[in-house]
C-alpha cells in the first residue's frame, strides 16, 4: 500500500519527482489469494540445541508484522537484488581508466576471485539481505539449517536458477508476512 | 587467522587493481604550483579533505539525452557485432555447403567490447583516494583530495576504494549535486566525517543525522583564487550494487537526506519521495 502512495505521490508531484533521483521503481507485483495460498508454508518449528543457536548468523530469516504477501514479496525481491551477485569478480561490470582502458580488469577479478572464496560471498551476501531487510524495518529469527534451507537459498560461486529463485523468494515473502513467530527475535 | 590471511590477500588484490581505479584525474597541489596540471575551464573539480586517508567514488548521473545516445551507441556497437559475425557464419556454411558438408575452419567471431557491458555511470566513475593526495600537512594530519572530472551532476555511490569492488556502497540512499565548468565544488570534511548507516552493532537504526553546519569547507590557499562554491545538495535514491559489494547508505542528513524505513526521503518536500527498488 505504502508503495502505491509513493508511486502515487511521484505521479502527482512531477517537480518534486526531479529532486530526488535514483533508479527507476521496480513494478510492484500483485498475487491473487489462490496464488498465495498454492506457496507451500515453510516450517519455522524447530528445538532449539546450542549447535542451533550456534549458527543463528548463518541461519535467520525475517518478519514484520502488519505486512502484507504483496509488500513483503516486493521487500524480498528488492534485498535479494542487492544480496545476489556478490561478486567482487567476474561479473562485476568493467570499468573504463586512462591507463589501462578496460584491459586490466578481468585477471585482477579473477584474481579477486581466487582470493574470495564462496564462504566470504555467503557472507556478504547474508550481511547485505540483513542490512536491507533491518532498514526496512523486518525483525530477524534464528532458525535450524535443515528448516532454513527449504526456503533459501546457498549460493556460493554460483547462482541458482530462476525458477528455483523465484520459488524460495515467494516463500519467504509468505513467513515475512505470515503469524508473528513465537520466538525471541535477534538483533536486526 | 583465516579471516586475517583473507584481509590481507584482499588488500594485496585492492593494491593490485589500483591502477585501474584512476579514472578521473586526481590533481596535486606540487604539480599546480609548477603548472603541470592546471584547473581547466573544460573540466569540474571536487574537493574533499579530513583528517585522515580516505576513498571513495561518485558516480556520473547521466541526463536523458545522454542515457539515450549511450544506449544508442551501444545498441550501434552490439548488432554491429552481431551482425558482423552472423555474415562470418553465412559464409563458412556457404563455404561447407560448395565442399559437399565438409568442414572448412570456424571463422573467428567478435565479442562485443567489454566497454559495453557496463553502464553509462561506470564509463567515468570518479574515484579518489587514499593515494595520490592533493595535499597532506602534519600535526595535525589531514588530506586533502582535488578530483578533476566531467562537468555534470555526480552522486555519491560511497566510501568505496577503487573500481574492483571494496568498501561499502551507498546503494540504499545518498546524496548528489552539481559540478559546473572550471569550478571546484567543495564538499569540505563532509564525506570523511559523515560515517554511514551500514550493518554495524544494529543495522537499520540510522547513525546520528549529520549536520552540513559542522562542515569546515576551508580552501587551501593554492586553491582559494580559483572558482569555487560549496554545493547544494539532493538526495539521491537507490541505486544498484554494481560491484558486488557491501551495501549500505548515507546517513540521513539534515535538511537534505531522510528515510522512512528503507526508502529515501526528501526532507524538503512534504510529501513523502522515495524510489522502491533497483531493478535488475
Amino acid at each position: 500500500m505504502k508503495r502505491l502512495i509513493v508511486v502515487a505521490a511521484l505521479l502527482l508531484s512531477g517537480t518534486a519527482q526531479a529532486e530526488v533521483l535514483g533508479d527507476k521503481p521496480a513494478p510492484v507485483r500483485t498475487f491473487a489469494e489462490a496464488d498465495i495460498a498454492a506457496i507451500p508454508r515453510p516450517n519455522i518449528v524447530f528445538t532449539p540445541t546450542s549447535e542451533i543457536t550456534g549458527n543463528y548468523h548463518k541461519y535467520h530469516y525475517f518478519h514484520r508484522e502488519g505486512t502484507s504477501f504483496d509488500e513483503a514479496y516486493a521487500d524480498v525481491v528488492e534485498c535479494d537484488v542487492y544480496a545476489s551477485g556478490i561478486s567482487v569478480t567476474t561479473s562485476a561490470p568493467m570499468v573504463w581508466t586512462p591507463q589501462t582502458g578496460y584491459g586490466a580488469d578481468p585477471a585482477a577479478q579473477a584474481f579477486s576471485n581466487l582470493v574470495f572464496g564462496s564462504d566470504i560471498r555467503r557472507e556478504l551476501a547474508r550481511n547485505n539481505r540483513r542490512f536491507c531487510m533491518g532498514v526496512k524495518g523486518y525483525s530477524r529469527y534464528g532458525i535450524d539449517e535443515g528448516n532454513w534451507k527449504t526456503f533459501n537459498l546457498e549460493e556460493g560461486l554460483s547462482r541458482a536458477p530462476q525458477q528455483e529463485r523465484d520459488a524460495a523468494l515467494a516463500k519467504q515473502a509468505l513467513v515475512a508476512s505470515g503469524p508473528k513467530p513465537e520466538q525471541e527475535a535477534l538483533e536486526p | 587467522m583465516r579471516m586475517l590471511l583473507k584481509s590481507m590477500l584482499a588488500m594485496i588484490a585492492a593494491l593490485s587493481l589500483w591502477p585501474a581505479a584512476l579514472s578521473a584525474t586526481p590533481i596535486e597541489e606540487k604539480n599546480l604550483v609548477k603548472g603541470k596540471q592546471t584547473i581547466n575551464s573544460q573540466f569540474g573539480y571536487i574537493y574533499i579533505h579530513g583528517n585522515r586517508r580516505h576513498q571513495g567514488v561518485f558516480l556520473p548521473i547521466p541526463t536523458d539525452e545522454e542515457r539515450a545516445a549511450f544506449e544508442e551507441e551501444r545498441k550501434r556497437n552490439v548488432d554491429g557485432v552481431k551482425a558482423r559475425n552472423a555474415e562470418k557464419q553465412k559464409a563458412w556454411a556457404a563455404k561447407r555447403d560448395a565442399n559437399g558438408g565438409r568442414e572448412p575452419p570456424l571463422p573467428t567471431l567478435e565479442v562485443v567490447a567489454s566497454k559495453w557491458m557496463a553502464p553509462f555511470e561506470l564509463q567515468r566513475p570518479a574515484l579518489f583516494g587514499p593515494s595520490y593526495v592533493f595535499a597532506k600537512w602534519k600535526q595535525p594530519d589531514h588530506y586533502a583530495y582535488l578530483t578533476e572530472v566531467r562537468p555534470g551532476r555526480y552522486y555519491y555511490y560511497g566510501p568505496m576504494m577503487g573500481a574492483g569492488g571494496f568498501g561499502l556502497c551507498f546503494c540504499m540512499g545518498s546524496f548528489w549535486f552539481e559540478v559546473g565548468e572550471g569550478e571546484i565544488v567543495n564538499l569540505g570534511d563532509m564525506v570523511a566525517n559523515m560515517g554511514a548507516d551500514s550493518l554495524g552493532p544494529v543495522p537499520g537504526v540510522s547513525p546520528r543525522e549529520f549536520d552540513l553546519a559542522t562542515v569546515d569547507y576551508a580552501l587551501p590557499a593554492s586553491l582559494a583564487a580559483y572558482p569555487n562554491r560549496v554545493p547544494d545538495l539532493h538526495p539521491y535514491g537507490k541505486s544498484k550494487n554494481f560491484f558486488g559489494v557491501t551495501i549500505g547508505r548515507a546517513p540521513p542528513i539534515k535538511g537534505v537526506l531522510g528515510y522512512h524505513r528503507g526508502e529515501v526521503v526528501d526532507p524538503k518536500n512534504a510529501a513523502e519521495m522515495a524510489l522502491p527498488s533497483p531493478t535488475e
